[in-house]
C-alpha cells in the first residue's frame, strides 16, 4: 500500500484504526496508536503508526502529503491529544521544599499546582519552549518565556536558565 | 489525622474527597450501591481543568460531573450541579486507557464496541483511576474459576486508597510529605539532650564570653575618667599604682575571654561530633534496613551526600551556628545597654538605624541565597558534564568527539563564571557600603558627642560629657555591626541546617516496605517446594511487570526460565527473594507464604548469581567467602574450583590474595560471573538461582561448570536464566516468559512438541545459527 494513500477511520469504540487496502480477501481494519518521532523539533513530520504490539506499520514521513483529508484531520486531532500539554501563562511563585520545587501556575487551561525534582532540571526544546516534567509525569510548556510578565520571569530568574 | 487528609488540597489544591454535593447526588440516584473506589478526573473534554469524578460503586460505573458555574465567586453561593452518568457494570464490556504526555483518556467500551464514555485527567491520578478499572474490570469479568486464595481485592478504604494513590508521586521523591521547620528544628535540638552537661556548660561559657566581652571599652573609661584625668589635676593620691590596676584587670578579662571561648569551641565542637557520628550511624543503619525500591527511586549521589555532607553541616551548625547566635544577640542586647548606660540621648541616636541595617543585612543574604541557587544550578550542569563523559570516555575518543566535548564543558563552564561574578559584584558592592554606612554613623556620633567632650573641659565638668564616656562609647559603638551582621544572615544558617537536617530525618523516616513479621516462621531448612498463585506484581504500581503468573517447583527441581529480555524473568526470581511484595497473589515456600517467613532464614539460604556480579573491595578470597566468613581455605578453594576459577586465579601473582573491586585488579566479566558463582556455592544454597549467570564465559567453560554445579546442586532446587538455550540443557521443566506472563511451560521434549510454539520457534532459530556458524 502506497503511505500517502492509507485510511485511517474511527472505529465505533472509539479507537483509531488503519483501513484494510483491499477489504475482498476479508481483511479488517487494525486498532493502531500514533508516535511523533520528533514531537518538538519536527511536529507534523515523521509520524510513526504502530500497532497495539507496537509494530510498525507505517512511517509517514510528511503528515501534509497524505491523501485522504479525513485521515489527515483523524492524525492531527490524535496527535494534538496524546502530545496536549497544559501552557504556563504566569507563574504565582516557586517555592523550595527541600528536595522539591513546587510551582504555583496559571495555565491556558486554568489554575495548576505542581512539583518537580529539585535535580531535574528543565528541558529547553527544539523552538525556545521550556518543556516542565513534575513528579507524577505530568508536563507543562512555557512557549517563550520573554512573553511571561515580570513577576513570572523573576521567579524563573531564581529556578531555571 | 485531619492534617494528612488535607494533604491533597494543600499540596495540589485536589480535593481529598468526594464533594458533599456528589455525594448526594450519588446517594439519590443510586441509593442501593455504596462506593467501592473512586478517581478524580482534572481535565475535561475541552481540555480545561476540571473537578469531575469517576466513581465504581457495587453496581454501577458512574461518572459525576461538577458544574459550578460562578458558585466560587461568592456573590450567590449556589450549591454547584451534578450531572450523573451511571454505567451498570454488565454494559461494559471493556476499558481502554489511553496515555499521553498530559492528558490521558480512558474510554468504556460497551458490549456491542460502542464508545459509553470517555473521561479525562493527568497523570497524576493515573494510579488511581487505574485502581477504578481494576475493580470494574474485575466486576465486569469476574474470573470463572477464581481460586483466589482470599486476596481478592476488597477496597475498604476508598477515600484512603484514592488519597495514597494521588500521594505516592510525591512519597517517593520525598518520604517526609509535609515537614514543619520548627518540627525539623526541635528534632534536631533533641539530640542534645543526652549531651545536657557539656552543652549546658557551653552555653554558660557562651555567656561569659559575652559579658568579658563588654567589659575592655568600660576600663578604658575607667582608665580616662578616673585616673588619667584626676592625676593630671593631681587629685588621685597613687596614679602609677591604679594604671597597674586597670592594666591587671585587662590582662584577667583577656585571659578568661580566651579561656571561656576555647571552652565553648572544645566543648561544642565534641558534642557536634557526637551527634554527627550517631546520625551517620543511624542512618547506615537505616539504609541497610530499607527495601530494594527506596535505592531504584534516587540516585546513590544522593544517599551518599546525605551520610556525609548533610551531618557535616549539622556538625558546623551545632559546632558554631546556634552558639554564634545566642553570642550575637547576647552581644548586642548587652551593647545597647552598655550604651544606654553611658549617655541616653546619644545611645537612642545610635540605636535607630539598627533596624535599617539589620533589613540591609537581611535582604542581602536572601539576595545572595537566590544566586547560591543559580550558581548551584550552573555547577551541577558542569558537574553533569564531568560525570556523564568521564565514565564515556572510550566512547568520545570512538568516535573522535573530544572537540565537541570540550566545547560543552567549556560552554558550561563560563556558565559558572557568569554566576560567579554576579556573586561577586554584589558582595564586594554590598560591604564597603555597609563600612560606608558604618563610618557614618560614628561620624554622627562624633559631631554630637565631640562638642559635648569639649564643654566638659571647658565648663570643669559642670556640663557635657566627660572623655572616658566618650571613648567607651565609641568602642561599643563598633561592637555592633558583627552580631548585627550574623543575624541578618542568620536565616541562611537556619535554613541550610534544616535542609540538610530534614534530608537525615527523611531517611531516619522512611519505613522498609519488606520486614519480617512479628510472628514469622523461620525456616531452619529449605526444601525448595515453590508455589505461585495469580502472581501480579509492578514496580511503579501502573504497569504490571508480571500478569497472573502461575505454578509449581517440586524440591529439587531444575527449572529454565526463557524468553526474550524484559519479560520479566528476573523480576520473577526476585520475588522468590522477596526484594519485593506481590501486588495480587501469593508466593509459597515450602507451603507457607514468603511473607509469612523470617526474611533472614529465608534469603541466607537461596544463593543468587547475577548476571553482573558486585564484588566488594577486598582479595578474592574474601569475595568468596562473602557470606561465610567463617569458612575455611579448603572450602573457598573447593568452591572455587566447582566453579571453574581455581586456575585463573592462581594465574593473578596474588592468587587468592588479588585485590578486586574498586581500585583493585579489573577481572574480566566472565571471571567476575565465575568468582560470584564460587561465593553462592560456597554459601551451600537450598536454592540457586543462576540469572544469566554464565552469559560472559565461553560454551566450553560454561559446560564445565555446569558439570561442577550439577554435582553440587543434586537435590536443591535451582532456577536458572539464559538465553543460550544450550544453557538449560539440563534442566527438568522449562518456562517460557512473555511479556509478563508465562506462556508456556514443560520438559524440552513436550515444548518441541509444540508447534507454534514460542519455545520451538526459539529453539529452531538457535538451531539455525549453530548451523550457520558450524558450516
Ligand atoms: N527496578 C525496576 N524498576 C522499574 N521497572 C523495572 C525495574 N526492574 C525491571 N523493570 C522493568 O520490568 C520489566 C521486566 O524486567 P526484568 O524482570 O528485568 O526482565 P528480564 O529479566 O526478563 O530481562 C522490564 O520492562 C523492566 O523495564
Ligand atoms: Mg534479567
Amino acid at each position: 500500500m502506497q503511505m500517502n494513500t492509507i485510511k485511517l477511520r474511527r472505529r465505533s469504540d472509539g479507537r483509531l484504526t488503519l483501513m484494510p487496502a483491499d477489504e475482498s480477501n476479508g481483511a479488517t481494519a487494525t486498532p493502531v496508536k500514533v508516535v511523533r518521532c520528533f514531537p518538538w523539533s519536527l511536529p507534523t513530520r515523521y509520524i510513526s503508526i504502530l500497532d497495539d504490539k507496537n509494530k510498525e506499520l507505517f512511517l509517514l514521513e510528511n503528515l501534509e502529503a497524505l491523501e485522504d483529508k479525513v485521515s489527515r484531520e483523524l492524525l492531527i486531532n490524535e496527535i494534538s491529544e496524546r502530545t496536549y500539554l497544559p501552557q504556563i501563562q504566569k507563574i504565582d511563585a516557586i517555592e523550595d521544599e527541600i528536595d522539591l520545587f513546587k510551582w504555583r501556575v496559571q495555565t491556558k487551561s486554568g489554575e495548576r499546582a505542581f512539583f518537580t525534582r529539585r535535580r531535574e532540571i528543565p528541558r529547553e526544546v527544539a523552538g525556545g519552549q521550556v518543556v516542565l516534567k513534575d513528579i507524577s509525569g505530568d508536563r507543562y510548556v512555557i512557549e517563550s518565556i520573554d512573553a511571561l510578565d515580570e513577576k513570572s520571569r523573576n521567579w524563573l530568574w531564581l529556578y531555571l536558565d | 489525622m485531619t492534617e494528612k487528609n488535607n494533604l491533597l488540597e494543600k499540596l495540589f489544591f485536589q480535593p481529598s474527597k468526594i464533594p458533599d454535593a456528589v455525594a448526594e447526588a450519588l446517594a439519590q440516584k443510586l441509593p442501593e450501591d455504596a462506593v467501592s473506589i473512586f478517581a478524580f478526573c482534572d481535565l475535561n473534554e475541552q481540555r480545561q481543568f476540571t473537578e469531575n469524578w469517576l466513581i465504581a460503586t457495587d453496581h454501577h460505573l458512574v461518572f459525576a460531573k461538577v458544574i459550578d458555574g460562578e458558585a466560587t465567586n461568592g456573590a450567590h453561593i449556589s450549591v454547584p450541579a451534578v450531572e450523573l452518568t451511571e454505567i451498570p457494570f454488565g454494559r461494559i464490556r471493556t476499558l481502554e486507557l489511553l496515555e499521553g504526555f498530559t492528558l490521558n483518556r480512558l474510554d468504556v467500551i460497551g458490549e456491542e464496541e460502542n464508545l459509553l464514555l470517555s473521561v479525562f485527567f493527568t497523570r497524576r491520578q493515573i494510579r488511581a483511576i487505574g485502581n477504578v478499572r481494576f475493580v470494574v474490570e474485575q466486576k465486569c469479568n469476574p474470573k470463572t474459576d477464581a481460586p483466589t486464595n482470599g486476596t481478592q481485592h476488597d477496597v475498604e478504604k476508598p477515600e484512603e486508597k484514592y488519597r495514597e494513590s494521588v500521594l505516592q508521586a510525591i512519597r517517593e521523591a520525598k518520604s517526609t510529605v509535609i515537614t514543619r521547620q520548627q518540627n525539623v528544628f526541635a528534632r534536631l535540638m533533641s539530640y542534645l539532650g543526652p549531651h545536657k552537661k557539656a552543652t549546658i556548660a557551653g552555653f554558660a561559657a557562651s555567656i561569659f564570653l559575652t559579658i568579658l566581652g563588654l567589659l575592655p571599652p568600660y576600663i578604658t573609661r575607667v582608665l580616662v575618667d578616673d585616673v588619667l584625668q584626676p592625676a593630671e589635676t593631681g587629685k588621685l593620691a597613687d596614679p602609677s599604682f591604679w594604671i597597674w590596676v586597670i592594666i591587671g584587670s585587662l590582662a584577667l578579662v583577656w585571659t578568661g575571654s580566651v579561656l571561656m571561648n576555647f571552652l565553648r569551641l572544645r566543648l561544642m565542637s565534641f558534642v557536634g561530633e557526637r551527634i554527627a557520628t550517631q546520625l551517620r550511624d543511624e542512618l547506615y543503619q537505616h539504609l541497610q534496613k530499607l527495601s530494594l525500591n527506596f535505592y531504584h527511586q534516587r540516585s546513590t549521589g544522593s544517599i551518599i551526600s546525605r551520610v556525609t555532607s548533610d551531618t557535616d553541616r549539622l556538625w558546623d551548625f551545632i559546632t558554631f551556628g546556634i552558639i554564634e547566635f545566642i553570642i550575637s544577640l547576647l552581644t548586642l542586647i548587652g551593647v545597647a545597654i552598655a550604651l544606654f548606660l553611658q549617655d541616653v540621648s546619644l545611645a537612642s541616636l545610635v540605636v535607630i538605624p539598627l533596624p535599617l541595617m539589620l533589613y540591609l543585612f537581611y535582604r542581602h543574604s536572601s539576595r545572595m541565597q537566590g544566586m547560591f541557587l543559580r550558581i548551584w544550578r550552573k555547577w551541577s550542569a558542569l558537574t553533569a558534564v564531568l560525570s556523564d563523559v568521564i565514565p564515556g570516555v572510550r566512547v568520545v575518543k570512538a568516535f573522535a568527539q573530544e572537540d565537541h566535548e570540550i566545547e560543552r564543558f567549556s560552554g558550561r563552564n563560563k556558565a559558572v563564571r557568569e554566576e560567579a561574578f554576579r556573586i561577586h559584584r554584589t558582595w564586594t558592592r554590598f560591604w564597603p557600603s555597609m563600612v560606608m554606612l558604618m563610618h557614618l554613623c560614628s561620624m554622627i556620633v562624633w559631631a554630637i558627642g565631640a562638642p559635648r567632650v569639649l564643654e566638659f573641659v571647658q565648663t570643669g565638668g559642670q556640663s557635657g560629657m566627660p572623655l572616658g564616656v566618650f571613648i567607651a562609647f565609641s568602642g561599643y559603638m563598633w561592637m555592633f555591626w558583627g552580631p548585627l551582621q550574623h543575624i541578618g544572615m542568620m536565616t541562611r544558617t537556619f535554613n541550610r541546617a534544616i535542609t540538610s537536617a530534614s534530608r537525615v530525618f527523611e531517611i531516619l523516616d522512611t519505613t522498609p516496605t519488606i520486614v519480617t513479621k512479628k510472628d514469622a516462621v523461620k525456616l531452619s531448612r529449605l526444601q525448595g517446594k515453590i508455589k505461585f498463585r495469580d502472581v501480579t506484581f509492578s514496580y511503579d504500581g501502573i504497569r504490571n511487570v508480571l500478569k497472573t503468573v502461575s505454578f509449581d517447583v517440586e524440591p529439587g527441581e531444575m527449572i529454565g526460565l526463557v524468553g526474550p529480555s524484559g519479560s520479566g524473568k528476573s523480576t520473577l526470581v526476585n520475588l522468590i527473594c522477596r526484594f519485593y511484595d506481590v501486588a495480587e497473589g501469593s508466593i509459597t515456600v515450602d507451603g507457607t507464604d514468603v511473607r509469612e517467613l523470617d526474611l533472614h532464614s529465608l534469603r541466607k539460604q537461596i544463593g543468587v548469581v547475577l548476571q553482573e556480579p558486585y564484588l566488594f573491595h577486598g582479595t578474592i578470597a574474601e569475595n568468596i567467602a562473602y557470606g561465610q566468613p567463617e569458612a575455611t581455605l579448603d572450602n573457598i578453594i573447593e568452591a572455587s574450583r566447582a566453579a571453574n576459577a581455581h586456575e585463573f586465579i592462581c594465574s593473578f601473582p596474588d592468587a587468592y590474595d588479588s585485590v578486586v573491586g574498586e581500585r583493585g585488579l579489573t577481572l574480566s566479566g566472565g571471571e567476575r560471573q565465575r568468582i560470584s558463582i564460587a561465593r553462592a556455592i560456597l554459601n551451600k544454597p537450598r536454592l540457586l538461582i543462576l540469572d544469566e549467570a554464565t552469559s560472559s564465559v565461553d560454551t566450553e567453560t560454561e559446560k564445565k561448570i555446569q558439570e561442577a554445579m550439577q554435582r553440587l546442586v543434586a537435590g536443591r532446587t535451582t532456577f536458572a536464566i539464559a538465553h543460550r538455550l544450550s544453557t538449560l540443557s539440563s534442566a527438568n521443566r522449562l518456562f517460557v516468559m512473555e511479556n509478563g506472563k508465562l506462556v508456556e511451560q514443560g520438559t524440552h521434549q513436550q515444548l518441541l512438541e509444540k508447534e507454534e510454539g514460542v519455545y520451538a520457534k526459539l529453539h529452531k532459530t538457535q538451531a539455525e545459527l549453530q548451523a550457520l556458524i558450524a558450516v
